[in-house]
């Protein structure tokens, strides 16, 4: 299917033909040293960002036993009407934050950011995720009370599974290019939503095309070109607005084992509290609140291939930790000093980001390898394994420690 | 032929090769006369049929959902929707499936497959228009004493068929291949077909096309995601990106011998190579050379990136795609399983452990919902829903009929004067052939009158505004739902 918004931002590449160079995934398996793309063991990385606003805190509960008894991590949203489930100031939302797992707000009061800006503070929250139900222009002033990464509708695609694809080759780059449509985000008529023609206009010719690569293939990346106060984060929510019932089909096995294929990311954008009939436009679909029974085989049978696949594959891990790696990721700088009998690396990343899970993949024939953070004197205690997902080569990691769901 | 290519060489050819098609060759119905066929029956703007294959359903499974979506009475899933909706059989049945005669021919013996008269009458009633090919007849399933017996796949057993359904009243007019039966079509992709292949014992296709089988399914023929076909593009720019979209990497391959994936031969003539990648990329049927090389009917279903199975039906048919298709005036053939209840989204891996055969309710809440769509946008008069050989025929006639028309400054007649076509050969305008006629006209034209050539008589035809023209049409009588059971 081909779309107004497809063909008027093509125009914008330019005639120059699309080089596997522009795209850049961590992890470059021809440098001596290089940050791995995920932690180890891990090949790929999924979150899942659930707006749970009018969600019945049963079957919240219901849904994250789901994730938790299959050994699944999920996060959790912050929001502020009171019967939410996390409401900004209940209990369970004071107990996910001392879990680690309170990693979004969603939505705004009725005073906008300023007011939800200060409900947080007094309550002692800082999650680092905007995960909509406001535009991101709205969310802005939320940097200020520390929030890093935001989302809006307009930012949901509905095709594309993943981003940050490890395209083996230019060849296989284009073609995926080829079918890609810039047309696929957002949902007709979706309020509190980034307008994205609007700032593609905005853009000056020369950034269009990094603006349309970004688009194409970055999880997250800078909205606008001025400034770096706009980190936005892309969302897969499928063809339909999300709901428990599109569950199975967002987390198709076949779009799973691309993911891992080609070492890719995912935020995938769901209403776990909702549930639709599936194919069906907003005047249709019937939506309405799940019930304790709607978690059924099609939802089970998706958790389980996921669950299987999170072993060792899909690092499934909440909203905010997939972000900050994929931020450390593309902010970490690498300095080495190579010895002949000792390799000396200093990694320099934001201290705003957490190093947990931190992994290098060098070369199976170098020698000892020690690992610094920039501005610290002594070598982080790293392990060292031949790395699965890069035959010839060995990984360097710190343990990434996986989250479970609190008793509350 | 041309000389034979890489998989690597062939791969990027349809894009060079519709680099400058023009708009008016990409697919959709068109022509330049003021005097046309209306590219659907009046007064519907796409089409779409249900490709239903019988595998693992039941009689009662198939009854237990046609009722609603063709029936009219009540039923459980609610009151029925009177959709004009067919299914396949086989004539070989060894399990649950409707089928002619029970066990294959190489059975000792073959009974009457159960509830024969039923799927006779719904045969002879047109709702079971399908062959799904001659039927699960495959030599897993052959008797271990006679394992290597060439005898086993032989055309004599397609011919006792073919006079069975002779016997019986019936004529099928479409044939689906199913999964990996020797008696299936290969076309320009064969492989283990046997049926178009005239070094096999199975030969047979010259019978089949003689019998009235009209169309074929290859099994390459499957859009994964493009929705619909014959689809009308506003301009060239979207008609290329549509290009750049398709996947065309299954067309392009087929297995050697040996198994090894090669690529399919191709045409001398650069012209016949754009007309047959055009074709491939946005014709609902097309002519395609059978093993035996004469040429055939080939179509397209639509299956979508899931396993075609009855819990998918909501997202492989949803509001948005079937708003797309009615926009661009389209046609769709859905490639569906309903006798088989599958997880939603899992690989085959996981998903056959969780498969039912016959699953009753044989609908779920939203292949419901999703029916109901349909009907409402049938019967609102925008997308024309028929049997798969019914929207098919519709198709076929609308690009091999040829008439004339003769002007004068009160009246004008037109005459149909008969249909010619590459694969069909030519022949008269048959009492069938009116149903649903529908010429779109100038809307300042005089009385239009239509004939027949060769015979008497005006034909009844109505006339109504159709946009910025006018359309003289007969109405569409669609197949009446009853219950045989």
């Amino acid at each position: 299917m081909t779309t107004v918004q497809d063909l008027l931002f093509r125009a914008g590449l330019g005639r120059r033909p699309l080089d596997i160079s522009e795209l850049s995934p961590a992890g470059n398996a021809a440098q001596d040293v290089a940050l791995r793309a995920y932690p180890f063991p891990f090949r790929a990385m999924l979150a899942i960002c659930d707006d749970s606003r009018g969600t019945d805190p049963a079957v919240f509960e219901a849904t994250r036993a789901a994730f938790g008894y299959r050994g699944l991590e999920i996060g959790a949203c912050t929001s502020f009407a009171e019967d939410d489930p996390c409401a900004v100031g209940s209990a369970r939302a004071g107990a996910l934050k001392a879990a680690g797992l309170l990693d979004g707000l969603v939505g705004l009061p009725c005073g906008g950011a300023d007011e939800a800006a200060a409900q947080l503070a007094a309550a002692g929250l800082i999650p680092p995720v905007f995960a909509g139900g406001a535009s991101v222009a709205e969310a802005a002033p939320l940097t200020a009370a520390g929030i890093r990464f935001f989302t809006d509708d307009g930012l949901s695609g509905r095709t594309k599974f993943g981003d940050a694809l490890s395209f083996r080759h230019t060849g296989e780059l284009r073609r995926k290019f080829a079918q890609f449509d810039f047309g696929q985000f957002g949902f007709a008529g979706a309020e509190g939503a980034t307008d994205l023609r609007a700032v593609f206009e905005a853009i000056a010719p020369t950034a269009q095309r990094a603006f349309l690569l970004n688009l194409f293939d970055a999880p997250l990346f800078t909205l606008l070109p001025t400034t770096d106060e706009n980190t936005v984060f892309k969302r897969f929510s499928g063809p339909q607005r999300p709901s428990l019932s599109t569950l199975s089909l967002q987390l198709r096995s076949q779009f799973l084992t691309q993911l891992e294929t080609l070492g890719g990311a995912v935020i995938i954008q769901q209403r776990l509290g909702d549930e639709a009939l599936i194919g069906l436009g907003p005047s249709r679909e019937r939506r309405r609140p799940a019930g304790l029974d709607a978690l059924g085989l099609h939802e089970a049978l998706a958790l389980d291939d996921l669950a299987e696949r999170a072993g060792d594959r899909i690092l499934v891990a909440a909203t905010a930790r997939v972000l900050g790696w994929l931020e450390l990721r593309r902010r970490a700088v690498l300095t080495i000093e190579k010895q002949p009998d000792r390799w000396r690396v200093e990694v320099a990343v934001p201290l705003s980001l957490e190093r947990e899970g931190l992994a290098l993949t060098v070369r199976s024939d170098a020698p000892p390898v020690d690992v610094t953070v920039a501005g610290t004197a002594n070598p982080l205690a790293m392990a060292r394994q031949p790395d699965p997902a890069s035959p010839g080569r060995d990984c360097l990691y710190l343990e990434w420690s996986k989250r479970l769901w609190p008793s509350l | 032929m041309a000389q034979p290519l890489t998989l690597g060489e062939i791969g990027g050819l349809p894009a060079r090769a519709l680099a400058n098609l023009a708009l008016d060759r990409a697919g959709a119905w068109h022509s330049d006369a003021d005097v046309h066929l209306r590219a659907w029956p009046w007064p519907y703007r796409a089409g779409l049929a249900l490709s239903n294959d019988c595998d693992s359903q039941s009689v009662d499974c198939l009854r237990n959902w046609h009722s609603f979506v063709n029936g009219k009475g009540a039923t459980t899933y609610g009151d029925g929707l009177g959709l004009e909706v067919g299914d396949s059989f086989w004539v070989y049945g060894n399990g649950v499936e409707p089928a002619l005669w029970k066990g294959n021919p190489f059975d000792a013996a073959n009974a009457d497959g159960y509830a024969l008269g039923a799927i006779v009458a719904l045969a002879q009633a047109g709702f079971l228009d399908t062959l799904h090919s001659f039927g699960n007849w495959t030599a897993r399933l052959m008797p271990a004493d006679r394992v290597g017996d060439p005898t086993l796949f032989a055309r004599e057993s397609i011919l006792r068929g073919l006079d069975r359904l002779d016997a019986l009243g019936l004529k099928p007019s479409v044939y689906v291949n199913h999964s990996g039966s020797p008696s299936n079509v290969g076309g320009p992709w064969g492989s283990y077909q046997r049926a178009d292949n005239p070094a096999e014992r199975l030969y047979a296709l010259d019978a089949l096309r003689a019998f009235g089988l009209r169309f074929y399914w290859p099994d390459a023929c499957t859009d994964i995601e493009k929705f619909g076909n014959e689809l009308r593009f506003d301009s060239t720019a979207e008609l290329k990106r549509s290009i750049e979209q398709f996947a065309w990497e299954p067309w392009l391959r087929r297995k050697d011998t040996d198994g090894i994936p090669i690529a399919i031969d191709l045409p001398d003539d650069q012209a016949e190579i754009e007309a047959m990648f055009a074709a491939w990329h946005n014709r609902a049927i097309f002519p395609v050379r059978g093993g035996d090389g004469t040429l055939i009917h080939a179509f397209k279903r639509y299956r979508g990136i899931d396993q075609p199975v009855g819990s998918i039906f909501s997202s492989q048919v949803t509001e948005a795609k079937l708003a797309r298709l009615e926009a661009q005036g389209g046609a769709v053939v859905i490639y569906q399983h309903f006798g088989v209840f599958g997880p939603r989204g899992r690989a085959p891996t996981i998903s056959r452990h969780h498969r039912a055969r016959s699953p009753i309710p044989a609908l779920d809440r939203n292949s419901v919902a999703t029916w109901q769509l349909i009907a409402e946008r049938h019967q609102s008069g925008a997308l024309f829903v028929a049997t798969q050989g019914r929207l098919l025929d519709w198709i076929w006639r609308r690009s091999s009929l040829r008439l004339s028309v003769e002007r004068t400054p009160t009246r004008w007649v037109v005459t149909l004067a008969g249909f010619a076509c590459p694969v069909e050969g030519e022949r008269p305008v048959e009492d069938r052939d009116l149903n649903g006629l529908a010429l779109v006209i100038p809307a300042d034209a005089p009385e239009v009158v239509v004939v027949r050539l060769g015979r008497t008589g005006v034909l009844p035809m109505h006339r109504a505004a159709d946009g910025a023209n006018h359309v003289v049409h007969m109405p569409w009588q669609p197949l009446e739902w009853f219950d045989v059971f």
